[in-house]
């Protein structure tokens, strides 16, 4: 809480860096097997 | 049905990569840090635009379920499964994000607050109807069940929205426009916008899927062609 108040979040970069990489990540992989999932049913019905 | 994503990567998954990174440059770059949180509060430019998209996907899972129970069209089925889908996973990556946001500032990972509550009952509620239809075999069943489901479980929608005003909660309230620094806006307009056209690519691929499988659940059988078929319809005729 003081390190709030004094406007010094210990670690910032770490936390932000840590939230974006996991969102990156998570999209990434849900995308690719997403796109792989459409184009082997598209292979698969041809 | 279209087979090709081909204008689905053009009109909608470019326009997002390209506003999702001007966003993300913008916000980690560009943009100052907040004065009380530093740094940390740029974890904000990505928390707040999944947190629009999960409402956004959530309202359109709503919206599906009630015109399939309205109008029984498999169509807005399909659309359900993926807006189902796409809406765990952003609450799921709403709640990571949150309890990353929440260490430095709260000093904790999680709390039973009441806007972290009710978000975890969403997730749990929504994961519950993507197993509900991995469960179900039988399309009209699985559709109708999910489709209430969905409209039940949306009654949480408008309760995580207004939990941090109804109750004494440690999450902030909404800002308005009026209330964000313009340093501060520009990143989460860019993010937001690219929320929104990457979910769109999303359910819309995913919709593709689901309609192909209900295609391949519904069709009839092949015709046999077996000896017994052959007398079976000699005899008819």
């Amino acid at each position: 809480m003081n390190n709030i108040m004094n406007g010094t979040l210990n670690g910032g970069w770490s936390f932000v860096l840590a939230a974006y990489l996991i969102t990156i990540l998570a999209l990434t992989l849900y995308t690719v097997q997403l796109v792989a999932r459409h184009r082997k049913g598209t292979r698969d019905e041809r | 049905m279209k087979q090709s994503i081909r204008g689905l990567v053009g009109g909608l998954f470019v326009p997002a990569l390209l506003l999702l990174a001007a966003g993300t440059y913008y916000g980690l770059v560009i943009a100052p840090p907040e004065a009380h949180m530093g740094e940390t509060q740029r974890i904000m430019y990505i928390h707040v635009p999944t947190a629009w998209g999960a409402m956004l996907a959530l309202t359109w899972a709503a919206v599906c379920a009630g015109i399939f129970l309205f109008s029984g069209s498999f169509k807005w089925d399909s659309r359900l499964e993926a807006a189902i889908e796409v809406s765990v996973l952003l609450c799921f990556l709403l709640s990571v994000q949150g309890a990353i946001w929440a260490k430095p500032t709260w000093g904790v990972w999680w709390d039973w607050d009441p806007r972290l509550t009710t978000v975890a009952v969403l997730l749990a509620a929504f994961l519950g109807i993507s197993a509900l239809r991995h469960f179900v075999d039988e399309p009209v069943r699985r559709a109708t069940w999910s489709a209430v489901a969905t409209i039940v479980g949306y009654i949480d929608v408008p309760i995580v929205y207004f939990s941090v005003r109804w109750w004494n909660s440690l999450h902030q309230q909404q800002s308005n426009l009026s209330s964000v620094s313009k340093d501060f806006l520009l990143p989460l307009m860019l993010n937001g916008f690219g929320m929104l056209f990457f979910i769109a690519f999303l359910m819309s691929v995913r919709a593709r899927v689901a309609a192909r499988r209900l295609r391949e659940e519904m069709a009839p059988p092949p015709e046999e062609t077996n000896g017994e078929s052959i007398l079976a319809t000699e005899a008819l005729a």
